[in-house]
């Protein structure tokens, strides 16, 4: 009885949104349009498969995960061991490496707008010609096909890796001094016992942190839209991009809803395929 | 095999505590020597510091023929038994007892062998396949035991070991950590703040208080004759009773102060030379709680306080008659077998065994 406001709240807050985009993505509903509401089935399922962007999306969610996923889970592992001495003035470098997760997206994407700015002036270009002896040609990062998926990768790892670091850092400072000290007196120098005592007490925290990663990756909005609208030429479209195109610019709103479907499975389908790894690694272990 | 030695070893931590001042103690090969001493007294820093744990602040600690000042943990050819174990949760009991060896770099063949050898030893063999976790408090003890034997160290470093078990399981493991000890004839050197452990498991005792080293020798030894009113009242349970006393004017007897006592000693002089220097000041004297006896000699008038009673033994608290101030102050503790039992607030005589009196000076320093 005490749980019923929380449920009531799951209620209508989550499980009646995700109920509706399931029953509209059956549906051919489009705001201010004149024809009348159908059902029609898979419909909208087979033609948002049948759209060379939404396909391209998935492929760039994929890709996107694929990449940021270990390099920032990696990125965040090393942050966290270098900040997890006593050392002067360690709280202000936790401090500064937890700052980007503070800033608004919106705000750091404008920001890597800025630094990814074209010509020899932007930063990043200056910054790749002077550590290539001029060899770097200046190039329009948001704006090239081939870097302005990579140039995104970029913003959220700097944007997102504080944030891992943070739980990894907890995740260490958890780990009983003992244990090191047992590992030492049997003979264990420092990269063993980072091998045989650190990795395996993380293992938990590690699984959660790709978990999340993994689902943000696959809801990767925020600096698509500000940053390249999804282009050039789909280059950087992701779902949830193209859903909330096609449901708020477009009004198709049924074709907004079959997408967030097809996302939501495919997160789904992911996180379970990761438990399933990790708790096989555990029985073998 | 080899034994440990500290020369004038210091340890003092970076917030300014003061934890080892000068301590000199040298264990045999093969001895087990327990550092015993109330908390913060000093016996864990000296355990971190033989372990290579915590850097030393001054002094020379020797494994062997060989200082191990510069070398790291790992260099110095120890184990240890942790409080806490310090087992590796994510391992079963085959690896952890794996691990040293496989640090060592010793072949397949090799450790399974000694792995096994020392399952057997320690009755750890159907356990091998589980986690630490699933074990219980006294098989945890002994995976703890059987990874630090099964290396076959130099030293064993134990730190409280039996602290974190139930009272039978404690006397049963101190017996088998004794028996093993003097097997494998291993040098050990194991801290505890528990007396009873200390007297029955050590070689040689040696106390510690406050950071300094108070006596070593073997438990008898320290308990028939400490060195200082401190060790007096650290071993034995209850300790020794400790008072203020003077010689009365004609040198026949003893008085203790405060409570209005008088023991009529003719041989104490002979017993303790150096009496005589305190024939008008103060000095001490400690009287075990066997030195009681309701059927010796003179005898006293005493008024009960509390009576504790051990089954074969009851402890009873007292102050003479003759004080009539009472409080904590005078209150002695008085170990009495047979006999009907006592009530609180009832009077009863008590005599001394005066063979069993020892005399401290004023600073609490043996006399005789």
């Amino acid at each position: 009885m005490i749980s019923m406001p929380a449920l009531l709240g799951l209620l209508a807050f989550v499980v009646a949104p995700f109920l509706l985009a399931v029953v509209l993505g059956f549906s051919n509903l489009r705001l201010g349009s004149p024809l009348p509401l159908e059902w029609v089935g898979f419909e909208q399922y087979r033609r948002i498969f049948a759209d060379p962007s939404f396909t391209r999306a998935l492929f760039n969610n994929l890709l996107f995960a694929l990449v940021v996923v270990p390099l920032q889970t990696a990125l965040a592992l090393v942050l966290a061991l270098l900040l997890n001495r006593r050392l002067r003035g360690i709280a202000l470098f936790r401090t500064l490496f937890f700052m980007p997760v503070v800033f608004p997206l919106s705000l750091v994407a404008v920001v890597w707008i800025l630094i990814f700015a074209p010509g020899p002036n932007g930063t990043m270009n200056a910054f790749l010609e002077l550590v290539s002896l001029g060899a770097w040609t200046p190039h329009d990062f948001l704006r090239d096909t081939r870097l302005a998926l990579p140039a995104i990768m970029l913003t959220s790892l700097w944007q997102g890796a504080g944030f891992q670091m943070v739980i990894v850092l907890a995740g260490l400072q958890a780990i009983p001094a003992e244990l090191y000290e047992a590992a030492m007196i049997d003979g264990a120098g420092r990269w063993q016992q980072f091998w045989h005592v650190t990795l395996p007490q993380l293992r938990n925290t590690m699984i959660f942190v790709v978990l999340v990663t993994t689902i943000l990756a696959f809801r990767l909005f925020d600096q698509v839209q500000i940053m390249t609208q999804g282009g050039p030429h789909d280059a950087t479209t992701t779902v949830m991009f193209e859903a909330v195109e096609a449901a708020f610019t477009r009004q198709q709103v049924a074709r907004g809803a079959a997408m967030s479907v097809v996302l939501f499975v495919v997160v789904l389908l992911i996180s379970w395929l990761q438990r399933r790894l990790a708790r096989q690694e555990r029985e073998v272990a | 095999m080899a034994g440990v030695e500290y020369r004038h070893v210091d340890k003092t931590y970076p917030d300014g505590t003061r934890a080892l001042s000068n301590l000199c103690l040298s264990v045999g090969d093969g001895e087990l020597m327990v550092l015993v001493g109330p908390s913060g007294g000093g016996k864990s820093t000296a355990l971190r510091l033989l372990a290579g744990l915590d850097p030393i602040s001054g002094g020379e600690i020797w494994i062997g023929d060989e200082c191990v000042n510069a070398l790291s943990p790992q260099r110095r050819d120890i184990a240890m038994v942790f409080q806490n174990y310090a087992l590796y949760p994510h391992m079963t009991v085959r690896r952890n007892l794996e691990f040293p060896l496989r640090m060592m770099r010793l072949g397949r063949s090799a450790t399974a062998a000694r792995v096994n050898d020392t399952a057997a030893l320690l009755g750890l063999t159907p356990l091998l396949e589980r986690r630490p976790r699933e074990l219980s408090g006294g098989q945890r003890q002994r995976v703890a035991m059987g990874r630090a034997m099964v290396r076959q160290p130099r030293v064993f470093l134990m730190d409280e070991p039996l602290s974190n078990l139930d009272a039978a399981l404690r006397t049963q493991i101190r017996a088998e950590i004794a028996g093993l000890q003097r097997r494998l004839a291993i040098t050990t050197v194991y801290v505890t703040h528990d007396q009873v452990e200390a007297m029955t498991l050590g070689d040689r005792i040696a106390v510690l208080n406050a950071g300094r080293l108070q006596q070593v020798g073997p438990p008898q030894v320290l308990y028939d004759r400490p060195a200082n009113t401190f060790v007096a009242e650290f071993l034995g349970n209850p300790g020794m009773n400790i008072l203020a006393a003077g010689l009365s004017r004609d040198r026949r007897s003893l008085q203790l102060r405060s409570s209005g006592w008088e023991i009529p000693l003719a041989e104490l002089p002979q017993r303790c030379r150096e009496l005589a220097q305190h024939l008008a000041g103060p000095f001490l004297v400690g009287l075990r709680p066997e030195a009681f006896s309701p059927r010796l000699g003179t005898t006293t008038e005493m008024i009960v306080e509390t009576v504790e009673s051990l089954g074969h033994e009851r402890l009873v608290t007292v102050r003479p008659a003759a004080d009539t101030k009472g409080g904590g102050q005078t209150s002695l503790v008085a170990r009495l077998r047979g006999g009907q039992a006592e009530g609180a607030g009832q009077k009863i005589e008590l005599g001394l065994d005066g063979e069993q009196l020892r005399f401290f000076d004023e600073q609490g320093d043996l006399m005789g």
